[in-house]
């Protein structure tokens, strides 16, 4: 009979997706980027915002960070700056600018509306818990305020009677970031408290006053964001108050690295747990060498801040920019950030 | 169609459907009376329609009766073609690095539908007495999605094949040059297609007989052009007209990004086809060549707008609750359908005219069939992918009144 051969519909998959798919690292691809808006802030911080060249969304969540690649004089600068805006919204990111800064000179004399240039992420877990919906008290000292902001006005317009107590550290008033738009928000959400502090009337806050001034309830999520010094403090001040650590969070705060000279000649990089050996070409990181080989590795910020390509190197010798996020201890066991390291003799890494 | 519908009526849905599908596989390939067309294509229709070959087994072996172009000299240029090919090296993208695959495709939200419900001929389905609920409805339009998408991913892997023979038998080195990296757009596009399928939506369906038909016809038949004009202006077309409605429609944001990209470097393969076509039809081909080349595409081009009707969607969710004629109808009728057959003639017509072939005697079959009004319009030549995309994006189909 014509046509007599069994119809058959669909595909069988009997052992779901293929496995190629996941033989290499999925990685979310630099999307390039214009600038919509450049608007200066306090002196020495601005407000950069941008918007995909291609048209589709560019998600994050409030308290995240995107890795701006922009191109200086030839050479690429990468530079982690958080989002001040609030999620959902277009994306802008809020810079300190500092005085002998590359990138800081770059975006104050010659960044304009209109440029383009590429960012990776967004990236970062400095983010609201969606199953947390108690009390948020968050402390921000400096441009700390960037990640922050996005944090309050996210959570603010998800829940609007959510109780949200702020403490901000400045030197004063016009350095303070944000200040006019923060009190903006306290008229309009009775449940948000707005406690500045400003430096040069009452000198910098001990552990004992971050500690009263934060008073957070025994439900309540504290955020912290500034200066390692600020942070720390805060926490010991958490701590002895019988304040549950788990309850925390922390943002990683750390200074544009310095490069160091790259290796002139290849080396090779033995990764151990996927038993491949990768020649590092001359200019390379570890990050970049196993990548371009379809090793699948972790990373983030690609700069050095924070911490999500650490890994151990297990034989050879590294160089790492510095200054970066891993601490002595980090340092005294043989870690080193994949991103911001290249290796100088053959190595072992333990990835 | 009277007669028709007299003959089938009181029998059992089963042998309804039987006669109906018989008769219309007839059909294929009479459109224009032209023997040597029918006889050219009687093989593909007999194995891809009559036997079913593609509807079970694991692979089928089509075997290629055309001659691979050894150049001896490396004399003669075709600078067109020649700067196609550094378009062409210089704008490869990459599957797995430019695209974001973490995208959580999630087949319920109604903010990112691979296939939104404003388009699945629910109107049409209800009038022939089948209603679905919304749940139904959502995963009728994710099953159209993924029938659509299995269609394109079974084109692709076609025209990988026919890419590669087409490189083979190109006469200009400079075709030879643009055809490798065609090779590697077709390969990429079948990855991404298939990736998509594999990881996002997760159901694969069986290629279509009548695409296999078109497939089978250009990769078995030995006469250079002839493939080239299948692969490159007709499945082009097609591919065209298919992926321009796919994204416009869909809101997800990474299948309309590997839509995007694809369709750019469909553009570029239609420019290749026309500038290679145009030169051997006026130049090389007798009248009758001509003629034969004319009739087959018409064809071809019925084929294309006539028969792609989703049966194996039919199969599994209507079988015996509806006639496939009934479910035919349905389809034609679907706005998506419409944007479809608008978005491949738009560009398929003045690719046809621009190359020769057509002649006031083919227009006449263009005209009944309704498609003279794409005449004159911009061919393949005279777009950017840019300008492809920008027509796409304008064009929006007419949605079902409610």
């Amino acid at each position: 009979m014509l046509g007599s051969r069994s119809r058959r519909i669909i595909l069988p998959r009997p052992d779901g997706p293929a496995r190629r798919w996941s033989l290499h690292a999925p990685v979310a691809p630099p999307r390039w980027v214009r600038v919509t808006g450049l608007q200066r802030e306090t002196e020495d911080a601005v407000t950069l915002s941008i918007a995909p060249e291609d048209g589709r969304a560019l998600p994050y969540k409030a308290g995240q960070y995107l890795t701006h690649c922009f191109e200086i004089d030839g050479a690429e600068e990468r530079r982690a700056y958080s989002l001040s805006s609030a999620e959902g919204g277009a994306p802008a990111c809020t810079i300190k600018l500092l005085p002998d800064g590359r990138a800081s000179h770059y975006i104050a004399t010659q960044l304009k509306v209109g440029d383009r240039y590429r960012v990776i992420g967004p990236g970062g877990d400095f983010t609201l818990d969606p199953a947390q919906q108690g009390p948020l008290v968050l402390l921000a000292a400096g441009s700390g305020i960037t990640p922050v902001i996005s944090l309050i006005e996210t959570a603010l317009a998800q829940q609007p009677t959510r109780a949200v107590r702020l403490v901000t550290v400045n030197r004063d008033r016009a350095h303070a970031i944000f200040h006019e738009r923060l009190e903006a928000l306290t008229a309009r959400y009775a449940s948000f408290e707005y406690a500045p502090v400003f430096t040069a009337d009452t000198g910098r806050p001990d552990t004992a006053t971050i500690a009263a001034l934060l008073r957070p309830d025994a439900q309540a999520q504290v955020y912290l964001c500034g200066p390692q010094a600020l942070m720390d403090a805060a926490e010991a001040g958490l701590r002895a108050a019988g304040f549950d650590a788990a309850r925390i969070h922390r943002e990683r705060f750390v200074a544009a690295p310095r490069h160091q000279p790259r290796p002139t000649e290849p080396q090779d990089i033995f990764f151990r747990r996927s038993e491949r050996t990768v020649t590092q070409q001359p200019g390379e990181t570890i990050l970049e060498a196993g990548m371009r080989a379809g090793l699948r590795l972790d990373f983030s910020c690609t700069v050095g801040g924070c911490g999500h390509c650490k890994v151990k190197i297990v034989d050879g010798a590294v160089r790492l920019d510095e200054p970066n996020c891993l601490t002595p201890e980090e340092r005294s066991a043989g870690y080193t950030l994949a991103c911001s390291a290249c290796a100088t003799t053959p190595i072992t890494v333990d990835a | 169609m009277a007669t028709l519908d007299r003959m089938l009526n009181g029998l059992p849905q089963k042998a309804q459907n039987t006669i109906y599908g018989t008769l219309d596989n007839l059909k294929v390939m009479s459109s224009v009376g032209n023997l040597k067309v029918a006889a050219s294509m009687a093989p593909s229709v007999f194995r891809g329609l009559v036997l079913g070959t593609a509807r079970e087994g694991d692979a089928v072996a089509l075997p290629g009766n055309h001659a691979a172009h050894f150049s001896l000299t490396y004399q003669g240029e075709f600078p067109e073609m020649y700067d196609l090919y550094r378009r062409a090296v210089a704008n490869q993208w990459n599957g797995d690095r430019d695209l974001d695959w973490a995208t959580d495709v999630d087949l319920e939200n109604p903010n990112t539908l691979v296939m939104p419900l404003d388009y699945p001929p629910f109107e049409g389905l209800a009038a022939k007495g089948i209603k679905l609920n919304d749940k139904e409805k959502l995963r009728f339009a994710n099953d159209i999605a993924s029938w659509t998408l299995s269609q394109f991913m079974h084109g692709e892997q076609g025209a990988l094949y026919a890419a590669a023979q087409v490189t083979e038998s190109v006469q200009w080195m400079d075709g030879k040059f643009y055809g490798a990296t065609q090779v590697m757009d077709e390969g990429r596009h079948l990855e991404v297609f298939l990736r998509y399928l594999d990881t996002k939506l997760q159901k694969v369906y069986a290629v279509n007989d009548n695409l296999f038909v078109i497939l089978d016809d250009l990769l078995t038949d030995s006469r250079w052009d002839v493939k080239f004009l299948g692969m490159q202006i007709m499945v082009e077309g097609l591919a065209l007209g298919a992926f321009g409605t796919m994204y416009n429609f869909t809101k997800e944001p990474l299948l309309k990004q590997l839509l995007k990209y694809v369709i750019q470097d469909e553009a570029r393969h239609v420019h290749y086809g026309v500038l290679a076509l145009r030169e051997h039809i006026t130049k090389e081909l007798s009248p009758s060549e001509i003629r034969e080349r004319e009739d087959w595409a018409y064809e071809v081009a019925l084929l294309m707008r006539n028969r792609f009707l989703s049966h194996e969607i039919y199969y599994e969710w209507f079988e015996g609750r509806l006639s496939l004629k009934d479910w035919d109808e349905v389809i034609l009728g679907a706005p998506s359908m419409s944007a479809f057959r608008h978005l491949m003639f738009l560009r398929l017509i003045p690719n046809l005219e621009y190359i020769g072939l057509m002649s006031d005697r083919i227009k006449a079959h263009y005209e009944k069939s309704g498609l003279t009004s794409f005449l004159g319009g911009k061919n393949a030549t005279q777009l950017s992918a840019d300008d492809l995309i920008r027509d796409i994006s304008a064009y929006k189909a007419p949605l079902p009144a409610h």
